[in-house]
């Protein structure tokens, strides 16, 4: 295993467990599937031995160990495969991006993912079911859905199980799900702390856990600030562009506007982009904005969007390492709930108060 | 189980023992048999936590007296333990150091997870050097200068709350009752108060505000503060008080003289005791967040930070105290 690299100082920076495939691929400057070719000793692939090398080098820097090395062939162990539930694949970018976070993970310590979508349907759940109790080789289930909420899990699962992004009443299973109230606080606070004293917030649909979660960070954000809350600067948004637009009019008409917007997500920060254009505002002289969840996109808006990143590989991978450290090493977690925050992406849309007004002046 | 009591008119406790099987009760069979069904009428399900390595959850306090604030914090603490699979073990340490000692000899020789060092009034502690050593969050306290992360409410956003829901109703004299004045919740909604004035363009005026009183009590003080504050020249439209209790000495005040809340005088309150919805008007005040409080603190020590108790890692939060608007509040006549 890797253990022996964890001691050597270039390795300090993968502090949340062992380097991946990634990481290397990061490091090397080259495509993670030309390191996956690379040590796993591919043949009939054409790769420039200097990038062969560049590879070998990156892994030997971090202490990446392919993971094959411990597998089955060697030890002859049959219980591989992972069994990975899932509602609906195409709710949004993200599911897939966490399903890949926990196909490399599971990758890289010789698992691999059966993925079941069964968009919660009661009898595509029993069918899978049925399917994993016959296979021997399966070691526990992640059951993962697109957003986070409240699942009923289907009952009769007498193997270990981990729950991605959502959670169940009973608190009986570990749960993984992103931070959107420390995410939305760190959200707020950076607006906060560019001198923002009126931030209105363009949140997602009220039901969902996801926009009640954000509505507390922003809310624990100003109270840590020492500013009130005014409901007059929240509203309730449909995650859409055209929800963003719509109330960004609403609260530009306040006699006391905000000096910064900030949405529930990237979709609902286009919108406002669009909204403050057409008030004749410019971005981020006249007008900070914010969005969540840094999509592909909002690199390319213009000006390119103040955001937060949704932690989607680290939670694929969280899910996998909780699930293996349970059914492999009958280690519990710490915590029944794990909550993962994402980083604060900050580009052009967002501006300190003092620059807004020199920029004007 | 609060559910079941409710529909039974029974105590909660009562529920429990039954649900919970407890042995040596005095619960009378038909109870029991009424408790059992609407049980399962509710679909009421025993909730079973899978125990943790073990491990407890340590709380430090200095003392639990008779606030009822201090059975959220404890109830909030246990309520988030137990929904992770940890129970706690509650020390009361009077605040002083050799106790705080030999309560952290006492946890560390065993499987500990951590934690949480909390007060009943909120203040600037400073904790035990050994903390250090474990996982630590600090709830209702904090401390500047120390790596740990904390919690309190937000009272000077209370303060600024309460003083713009007078202000927004019309008032432009208005009063304020302070706690005594080493209490730092105290000063911080004096701040909040002097702070919403002036961003309604209102100088505070020192007489509007009463801060020393001849006795301890707060009904008493109350009593007092509003008498004071009636005979001005030129009295308030509108008090502020630190606490429900302050608030409810100075309903007597107003009804003594023959003055009605709200109408010729409007108060709000602080802290929302179960006494403050019985008022005659309700009392309009504001909630203190214990419960959310303690299960954030309980949440960030499990969060398992990479470095515990690193200075980076310290989150200082503060959680707002909303409003709970009844009827004590009405526009100056």
């Amino acid at each position: 295993m890797a253990k022996d690299a964890q001691s050597s100082h270039s390795n300090a920076r993968w502090r949340h467990g062992k380097p991946t495939m990634t990481d290397v691929a990061r490091l090397a400057g080259v495509s993670q599937s030309s390191v996956s070719l690379v040590l796993n000793d591919l043949s009939g692939t054409r790769i420039s031995p200097d990038t062969r090398l560049r590879v070998i080098e990156a892994a030997r820097q971090i202490g990446y160990k392919v993971p094959s090395m411990r597998g089955n062939a060697a030890t002859g162990r049959e219980r591989d495969v992972i069994a990975y539930f899932l509602d609906d694949i195409s709710t949004n970018v993200q599911t897939s991006m966490v399903l890949e976070g926990a196909r490399d993970y599971a990758f890289e310590q010789g698992y691999v993912l059966a993925v079941y979508v069964t968009r919660s349907n009661g009898e595509s759940e029993s069918a899978a079911i049925a399917a994993i109790k016959r296979d021997r080789s399966v070691i526990g289930i992640v059951y993962a859905s697109g957003f986070l909420r409240r699942v009923a899990l289907p009952a009769a699962l007498d193997l270990p199980v981990v729950l991605l992004n959502c959670y169940d009443d009973l608190r009986q299973h570990v749960s993984i799900q992103p931070n959107y109230i420390s995410g939305m606080f760190n959200a707020t606070e950076h607006l906060i702390q560019l001198g923002h004293q009126r931030i209105g917030f363009i949140n997602g649909e009220p039901w969902m856990d996801t926009a009640a979660d954000r509505l507390k960070g922003y809310r624990q954000a100003l109270a840590t600030a020492d500013f009130v809350f005014d409901p007059r600067l929240v509203r309730d948004g449909d995650w859409l562009p055209s929800s963003g637009y719509q109330h960004t009019r609403d609260l530009l008409a306040h006699k006391n506007p905000p000096t910064a917007i900030l949405c529930g997500n990237d979709q609902m920060a286009f919108g406002v982009l669009e909204a403050a254009r057409d008030a004749g505002l410019k971005v981020p002289e006249d007008l900070s904005v914010m969005g969540y969840d840094n999509q592909d996109l909002s690199r390319f808006s213009r000006p390119p969007l103040s955001t937060l990143a949704m932690p989607n590989l680290e939670l694929g991978q969280r899910a996998v390492e909780a699930l293996i450290d349970i059914a492999v090493h009958g280690k519990q977690p710490r915590a029944l709930t794990i909550k993962i925050e994402g980083p604060l992406v900050p580009r052009a849309s967002t501006a300190s108060v003092r620059a807004m007004r020199r920029m004007i002046a | 189980m609060s559910d079941i009591a409710n529909r039974l008119g029974v105590s909660q406790a009562t529920v429990s023992l039954v649900l919970n099987n407890a042995p040596g009760t005095r619960i009378s069979k038909e109870t029991r048999a009424r408790v059992l069904a609407v049980a399962e009428e509710l679909g009421y399900q025993k909730t079973r936590f899978p125990q943790r390595n073990g491990q407890v959850i340590g709380m430090l306090i200095d003392g639990v007296t008779t606030s009822k604030h201090v059975a959220s914090l404890l109830e909030g603490v246990r309520d988030e333990a137990a929904a992770n699979g940890f129970v706690v073990a509650v020390i009361q340490t009077m605040g002083m150091p050799e106790t705080e000692l030999a309560a952290l000899d006492y946890l560390m020789a065993r499987p500990l997870a951590g934690i949480i060092y909390a007060s009943l009034i909120m203040r600037a502690v400073k904790p035990p050097e050994r903390l250090r050593e474990i996982p630590t969050v600090l709830l209702n306290c904090h401390a500047a200068k120390e790596p740990y992360s904390s919690v309190i409410p937000g009272d000077f956003a209370g303060g600024f709350a309460a003083t713009s829901l007078l202000l927004e109703a019309g008032h432009r004299r208005i009063g304020m009752m302070t706690g005594e004045t080493w209490i730092e919740a105290s000063r911080e909604r004096l701040r909040g108060y002097s702070e919403a004035l002036a961003a309604h363009d209102i100088a505070v005026d020192d007489s509007l505000v009463v801060s020393r009183f001849s006795s301890a009590i707060p009904f008493a003080r109350g009593r007092e503060g509003a008498n004071r504050l009636l005979d001005l020249p030129n009295p308030p439209t509108a008090v502020f008080c630190f606490q429900d209790r302050t608030a409810a000495g100075a309903y007597e005040a107003a009804y003594s003289r023959g003055l009605k809340v709200p109408d010729d005088l409007s108060i709000v309150g602080f802290d929302n005791e179960d006494f403050s919805a019985s008022l005659r008007p309700p009392l309009t005040t504001l909630t203190l967040p214990h419960d959310e409080m303690a299960r954030w603190a309980v949440q960030r020590l499990l969060e398992q930070p990479d470095a515990p108790n690193a200075a980076s890692n310290a989150k200082r939060l503060k959680i707002e105290c909303p409003v709970v608007s009844r009827q004590s509040v009405a526009a100056p006549k």
